[in-house]
């Protein structure tokens, strides 16, 4: 039978949706815009149980830094990882920097079952030390995790050094045998488990089915020690000159950008860093090294705005780390829609000109 | 007369003749900085076929002014040898003065010729002295026509023949300077004189034997490691520049100057004239690199690359030999560059763009791209390509290259061994015992890179048993045909347009029995192909054989146009005005045929890489696989 | 000033040959841009050829302590940095252990300051201040006083390219050394690793709505297409607000 040829046009059910007033799932005909594959109704905050109500015999501490009074993922997969190695009598004891005003909900969420926050004083690692060390007596947990990144790396070795505790880094598994530890040019390399784990990405599923007891320790005051490092400020580098490697949140031009200047402006307003595709770069727009893709660079922001690109093959291969990929674009059948989180459907340039306004005012409401 | 013109002529002669043997003298002293080569003595008596022949078949591409230059040349040199007999000689004969006369209205009437083209002169060709040449050459031919009447003529005329007489010897003088100076002070004429010697000490002489177009191999255990300096140069090749004449043939055939990339070879080659003369010489009047002034003049012991060149020209090549074909003065424009780039390579370690990543690889990985070696053959999996074990026998072994590993060529690759296994043709590869040829790092001066890589294929090679080597890939065929034989690798290896072509002749391929007509195409010489190794009618052949029309582009064959991939250019990727493909996708499209067949896995790349509306792209193996019965 | 820069062999991921690691190359390079009296460290149990590499771009004499493999190389070259003012190695090896744990067991041995990640050192009054690259393009500048252990992160990148010639002129001196047997570790061959999840108790019409549903992060591909450019210019921030992708 030819489809193409009927009278009846189909509605094909898996084409995106709104959401009427009434709470009910319409499909519009000839119109595609909405959710695609959307979630099916919440019914509502679901409620966990809580993991375990204790006693406790035996626990074991993450030690975390958040960000702006946000744990990150890696962050939550330590902790996950703690709670589902703590068993039923084990305790997850978090201490946690910058989380002071976290709510004990929050930290019930995160399936802590007691913590210590503490407001983060910037770099200080023998502070940090001092609490750690004096919080390991007091405590006496058999393991301690650490993400293997950023901060919480750096306090984890300095941890290891210090007390000559047993330590494995890079931990990619952690099972019944032992540890695991990604080898360079080996593939794993078995441990037996150790006193001290500095995990890499994906040791823990981060979503937990059920909650910690989210108590709070008591505030200790980090005691005053001399530091033989002194820390003179953190900047974040301007997003022009940031490597495109290393950004976190990108915007990026394709051949649908033609007004240059109002991109960068855009770019700089975001504070997001300047990427291009081959066709815009070729073009003479953009420098070689603004180049995403198989043939430029390869990206691995949290975020990817994606504007005026279609979306080729090589160009997809560069962003394929990316988080949330967002498109802009006039054509709706462009394989970057395909690939994006959210797409727009728009004239790039007016786009950029209404976005790059209502940042720019978002920002200084933000800062008044 | 109160003064004998003979006798003044005789004096003028050997005046010029002694200025033209120390300007000789001056310039040899240059060509002496260069290191010492072996040339042969013989080459001299070469020299007469090499310039009737070899240089012939290059100027006759230009007949009108092949024909200038045999007047303006042949009377020039004529005049020169009847003058040395008659007055040099002092035999003062009068038929000797007719014989003078007729070269000489010879001369004038090729100086003429050329003085025409100078008025239009198209703007490839150098201004300043070369601009007044013909004028002098002019003078010249008609003081000796002047003087030899006068003197044919002889005591009839009285106070006018004296007047003449004078006038005629200030124009011989005038004009013979140019030709007794040129020589030492880098006047236009100097070309003569080198460009003989050039001939006769050529750098690679073996070049006028058969073709040759590999890269000579660098004695590295001694310590060779490329021209960093002028005395870096064998002198033979410090001559060879002096016989530039700035036509600007390869400016104009050169595919990086088209694309406003800074590289203009004619200049290329007055830079190193200017490096060997430490700017003595007249200044350049051609164009520039693209987008650059005139360089600084080097300072004795002063590196070439920095001072008197930028590195960005040197990386601008593509090695395609297309100034190299185009020479009239049989100048080796690309073994320059490569000798340039080894120091730069092998001694600061200074490739830019991505070439330094691909080094890395080619010595990490064995591969260009980095690629594991194991997966070279995975497009082969379910082909049922038998693999060659050490000591085992096959006809055909096949070396896929670097293009097995793009997603793109595997198509091409597995239509290739699909046709050979329809015609029956016993062929098996090496799977991962398969490394890099070779080429990309050779090209981009790591002849250290090179050598291990070539003596590692070597070795492998030698393990196994087969025929003949084939390959789909010009670079890994020239590579292996012309090069690894330096290196003690002798294979017979052919390019896989060549086998299609054989296979096909034979009828041994069974084709499609229906005679619908195929739409033409336009097919795209692959340089390593065409110009590096004459291989111009197998892929026409081939396509002729499954009835396929070419529409050929006005560059093609011998003048094809690079499609800017040669040289690792499309790794050190130089910016320009515009970029070399698409310059050929423009061509390709002109013949409005929508398709171009190619024979090499790096021009597919480039060409397929065009963005916006381009032709369809498809390998010479794909058009025949299509034919199968 | 004398700088050590310590280097080891990393390993390369497609072909598992020993090359240079990007870190310890961007030390040497730091290193010989703030001194002329460099001295280049190797401590382990790898063969000349691994370490040609570092002669090739930039270092014309590595000394090589050889260990018998798998032993402890920290008091083996503790031993030798012991009157060096700084010492600088790269943050983390590309090969061996890999762990980056050595720059901060050093500075702890020898009592010294630890300057962690950094891409530049400049020296001003008595102290050097370090450019620490933090995670984000975060940059953080540290101060403290000689002597000092500093670990460079390998985006300082060495600009100093892969020569032949300084390869066939650079040498490496050997000499034996002891160290404490590292414990024993089993090697596997690497494979999708295992990561843990808790056991869900809930009720088979909740996982199959999750299946069905996919999880928060997947509920993605929405398009948008109506409104002016001002509201789907609202969208895109709500969107990057909600993903906390922004700070403001």
């Amino acid at each position: 039978m030819d489809f193409s040829t009927q009278a009846i046009p189909r509605i094909d059910p898996r084409r995106p949706w709104v959401l009427g007033p009434s709470g009910l799932k319409r499909i519009v005909l000839g119109d595609d815009s909405g959710s695609r594959d959307a979630a099916l109704l919440a019914h509502g905050p679901a409620h966990k149980p809580l993991r375990s109500s204790g006693p406790f015999s035996q626990r074991l501490l993450v030690v975390a830094h958040a960000e702006r009074g946000q744990l990150d993922d890696a962050a939550r997969e330590a902790i996950a990882a703690a709670a589902i190695l703590a068993g039923k009598d084990g305790e997850v004891l978090a201490l946690l920097y910058g989380m002071q005003d976290a709510a004990p909900e929050a930290l019930a969420e995160l399936a802590v079952d007691r913590a210590l926050t503490v407001a983060d004083p910037g770099y200080a690692p023998e502070q940090k030390l001092a609490l750690l060390q004096q919080l390991l007596q007091q405590e006496s947990p058999h393991t301690v995790l650490f993400a293997d990144r950023g901060e919480d790396a750096d306090l984890g070795r300095r941890l290891a050094c210090r007390t000559r505790l047993s330590v494995v880094t890079d931990v990619v598994e952690i099972a019944a045998d032992g540890v695991r530890r990604r080898q360079p040019g080996a593939g794993f390399s078995l441990r037996e488990r150790a006193q001290l784990l500095l995990l890499a990405r994906g040791v823990a599923e981060a979503k937990l089915p059920f909650v910690g007891k989210g108590e709070r320790l008591q505030t200790t005051a980090l005691s005053a020690i001399s530091e033989q490092v002194q820390d003179l400020g953190s900047a974040a580098s301007p997003a022009s000159e940031l490597a495109l490697e290393e950004a976190d949140l990108i915007v990026s031009a394709g051949n649908g950008v033609s007004n240059v200047p109002g991109f960068l402006a855009l770019a700089e307003a975001l504070g997001a860093a300047v990427g291009a595709s081959r066709v815009a770069v070729d073009d003479g727009r953009f420098s070689r090294d603004k180049q995403v893709g198989a043939t430029g660079k390869t990206v691995q922001a949290s975020a990817y705005i994606a504007l005026g690109i279609s979306g080729a093959v090589q160009h997809l291969q560069g962003i394929k780390s990316c988080r949330h990929v967002i498109a802009v674009n006039l054509d709706a059948a462009a394989p970057m829609i395909k690939r994006a989180d959210l797409s727009i459907i728009d004239d790039c340039q007016s786009f950029i000109s209404a976005f790059e306004a209502l940042v720019r005012r978002e920002r200084k409401e933000k800062q008044q | 007369m109160s003064f004998s013109l003979a006798h003044a002529l005789t004096g003028l002669f050997w005046l010029g003749a002694l200025l033209l043997l120390g300007g000789l003298a001056r310039r040899a002293s240059l060509w002496q900085q260069g290191r010492s080569a072996s040339v042969s003595w013989l080459g001299l008596l070469a020299m007469p076929k090499r310039y009737f022949v070899d240089i012939h078949h290059v100027v006759a591409r230009e007949p009108a002014v092949a024909r200038a230059h045999v007047a303006a040349a042949g009377g020039g040199v004529a005049i020169l040898l009847l003058s040395a007999l008659n007055y040099g000689l002092m035999l003062y004969q009068g038929w000797l003065d007719v014989l003078l006369v007729l070269m000489a209205a010879l001369m004038l009437l090729g100086a003429r010729m050329m003085q025409a083209r100078r008025l239009q002169a198209p703007p490839r060709l150098s201004q300043g002295r070369w601009q007044v040449l013909p004028a002098r050459l002019r003078l010249f031919a008609l003081g000796s026509l002047l003087a030899a009447g006068l003197l044919f003529a002889g005591p009839q005329l009285g106070m006018a023949g004296q007047l003449i007489a004078v006038v005629a010897l200030l124009m011989l003088a005038l004009g013979g300077a140019e030709l007794a100076l040129g020589i030492g002070l880098g006047w236009p004429m100097k070309h003569a004189v080198a460009g003989l010697l050039h001939l006769a000490f050529h750098p690679r002489a073996e070049r006028f034997a058969a073709k040759s177009s590999d890269l000579k191999p660098l004695n590295l255990a001694a310590g060779e490691l490329g021209v960093a300096k002028v005395e870096d140069f064998a002198w033979n090749r410090l001559l060879s520049f002096d016989a530039c004449v700035q036509c600007g043939k390869c400016e104009a055939a050169c595919p990086a100057y088209a694309a406003g990339q800074p590289l203009n070879p004619k200049k290329l080659i007055q830079d190193m004239v200017a490096a060997q003369s430490r700017g003595t010489d007249p200044a350049y009047a051609g164009n520039p690199h693209p987008g650059r002034e005139a360089a600084v003049m080097v300072q004795p012991g002063e590196d070439i690359v920095g001072s008197v060149l930028a590195a960005e020209t040197l990386w601008s090549c593509t090695t395609c030999r297309a100034c190299v074909e185009n020479c009239p003065m049989l100048i080796e424009h690309v073994d320059t560059v490569v000798n340039l780039r080894r120091h730069v390579t092998l001694s600061r370690g200074e490739v830019p763009g991505k070439g330094s990543e691909a080094l890395a690889n080619l010595r990490n990985t064995d591969t260009v791209g980095g690629y594991p070696l194991a997966v070279r053959y995975h497009w082969a999996i379910d082909l049922d390509l038998p693999l060659l074990q050490p000591g085992e026998q096959t006809e055909w072994l096949l070396l896929a290259g670097e293009g097995a590993f793009d997603m793109r060529y595997q198509r091409a690759l597995r239509a290739l061994v699909k046709v050979l296994k329809a015609a029956g043709v016993k062929v098996a590869v090496l799977g991962a015992a398969e490394r890099d040829c070779g080429d990309v790092a050779r090209r981009l001066g790591d002849e250290a890179g090179f050598q291990r890589l070539a003596q590692a294929n070597i070795a492998t090679l030698a393990q196994y048993r087969f025929a003949r080597i084939v390959t789909p890939d010009p670079h890994v065929f020239h590579c292996l045909a012309n090069e690894y034989p330096a290196l003690g690798g002798q294979f017979e290896v052919w390019h896989h347009s060549k086998l299609l072509e054989h296979l096909l002749a034979r009828r041994a391929i069974p084709l499609k029995a229906d005679a619908t007509p195929l739409p033409p195409l336009t097919f795209h010489d692959p340089c390593y192909l065409g110009r590096y190794n004459d291989g111009y009618h197998a892929p026409r052949n081939v396509l002729k054989g499954i009835g396929i029309k070419v529409v050929e582009m006005p560059r093609s064959g011998r003048d094809a146009r690079c499609c800017g991939w040669g040289g690792g250019a499309a790794f050190t990727d130089i910016p320009g005005q515009r970029r070399i493909p698409d310059m050929r996708m423009d061509d390709i499209r002109e013949t409005g045929t929508g398709r171009v067949a190619v024979a090499c896995p790096n021009c597919t790349a480039m060409l397929e890489g065009v963005v916006g509306e381009r032709a369809d792209v498809i390998e010479l193996a794909e058009l025949v696989a299509e034919r199968l019965a | 000033m004398k700088i050590a820069v310590l280097v080891a062999p990393a390993v390369h991921p497609v072909s598992g040959r020993p090359c240079a690691g990007e870190a310890d190359l961007a030390a040497l390079a730091l290193a010989q841009r703030l001194s002329s009296q460099v001295d280049v460290w190797y401590a382990g149990a790898a063969d000349d050829a691994a370490l040609a590499d570092y002669l090739a771009r930039g270092a014309d004499n590595i000394h090589s302590l050889s260990l018998s493999p798998g032993s402890d190389v920290l008091a083996a070259l503790c031993s030798v940095l012991q009157g060096v003012d700084m010492v600088l190695c790269g943050a983390r090896a590309g090969g061996g252990d890999g762990s980056g744990l050595l720059p901060y067991q050093l500075a702890e041995q020898l009592g010294r300051a630890l300057l962690p990640d950094v891409l530049d050192l400049s020296k001003s009054d008595q102290q050097w201040q370090a450019l620490q690259a933090l995670p984000k393009g975060v940059r953080r500048t540290l101060a403290a006083k000689l002597p000092l252990v500093a670990s460079v992160h390998a985006r300082a990148a060495s600009a100093v390219g892969w020569s032949y010639a300084r390869l066939q002129q650079g040498k490496i001196q050997r000499k034996a050394a002891t160290g404490a047997a590292l414990p024993q570790v089993v090697l596997e061959p690497a494979r999708r690793a295992r990561a843990l999840v808790a056991a869900s108790k809930v009720s088979g019409h909740a996982r199959m709505q999750g299946a069905i549903a996919g999880g928060e992060g997947k509920s993605a591909g929405i398009v948008v297409k109506q409104g002016d450019s001002v509201e789907k210019a609202q969208v895109v921030l709500d969107y990057l607000r909600q993903h906390q992708l922004v700070d403001f």
